[in-house]
């Protein structure tokens, strides 16, 4: 099948036009999403649209993908469109150095539960 | 272009990874559903034409694509930390995606079933090879051989820097006690650190 490269393409990706890879390659499953205007603007496509009302709340790239039933992959690419538009904001895109002190909360939480 | 916002309600939430790897039906979803605040969510990759070349689709007829499910859980720390945890797909033929799933990890767990204890060798090659800290929790299912966790530290070839845990990933507390002992083992790998730079 890899050496048909014409037929390669992925039915889920349609959405992306084809695009499988993120202009950002630093979003994670883990990576935290958030919208940053209360209103999508109008015009937007509908996945768009959807994953800003969705991130009204800090969401993890997974439970965006998950919630709207999407692939991670494809959420990544809409996700990096939408931040390169200014209309989504990641917190901590760099790998967050874990303190001792943020290990002990974790230790500490669970213990707890 | 929009003028940039800052973000409107409250700060930034920093997301702590773990992983619970394995071999395929070793338990890691409900490991993951026995301690997580929420239901496990499922949510799927696409395996697209780069793993086509490196796993075996012959059996898919004329699909060219298919998508790979993993389960994920949930721990709020507080409104600026939270833990998730990910189980890996438990098909070695999913290997690819561990780097997507496991890079940025900060812990993990490797269930071993005593009965196909070679299943999880995959997990351990990786974690040790991606320097990856894990405990080893030894699932102990009904009529499996029970062995001492010493034996299944040797037979896994695992130092003893390594913690071992029984696990039962049915229990609640058996999951919880595996999750504390690996946070056990970054706390004092992190104190190492800083007597080390002190």
């Amino acid at each position: 099948m890899s050496d048909r490269p014409g037929h390669d393409f992925v039915r889920p990706f349609i959405m992306t036009g084809g695009r499988t890879r993120a202009a950002r390659r630093d979003l994670r499953v883990e990576t935290m999403l958030q919208s940053a205007v209360e209103q999508p603007p109008a015009g937007l496509p509908s996945e768009q649209e959807e994953l800003l009302a969705l991130c009204q709340e800090p969401q993890s790239v997974a439970e965006a993908a998950s919630k709207l039933g999407l692939v991670v992959g494809v959420v990544t690419v809409i996700a990096g469109d939408l931040i390169a538009e200014d209309l989504l904001t990641v917190h901590h895109t760099d790998p967050v150095e874990i303190e001792l002190d943020v290990l002990t909360k974790m230790l500490d939480r669970v213990r707890a539960i | 272009m929009h003028a940039p916002t800052q973000p409107r309600t409250g700060g930034r939430i920093i997301p702590v990874k773990f992983v619970v790897a394995g071999g395929f039906g070793v338990g890691k979803t409900t490991f993951v559903g026995a301690i997580s605040e929420i239901e496990p969510l499922r949510t799927e990759a696409a395996m697209t034409s780069v793993s086509a070349g490196v796993d075996d689709l012959t059996h898919t007829g004329g699909k060219t694509t298919t998508t790979v499910a993993m389960d994920f859980g949930r721990i709020t720390v507080d409104d600026s930390l939270v833990m998730y945890l990910f189980g890996t797909p438990g098909q070695d033929r999913f290997g690819f995606m561990w780097d997507d799933i496991c890079t940025g990890a900060i812990g993990a767990v490797v269930l071993v079933d005593t009965r196909r204890i070679d299943q999880c060798f995959p997990a351990v090659d990786y974690f040790e090879a991606k320097q990856v800290p894990f405990v080893v929790g030894v699932n102990n299912f009904e009529g499996a051989p029970r062995y001492p966790v010493d034996e299944v530290r040797d037979a896994l070839g695992v130092g003893p820097h390594v913690p071992m845990v029984e696990c039962d990933a049915r229990e609640r507390q058996s999951v919880k006690g595996a999750l504390i002992t690996l946070l056990e083992s970054l706390v004092a790998q992190a104190r190492a650190r800083e007597a080390a730079l002190a």
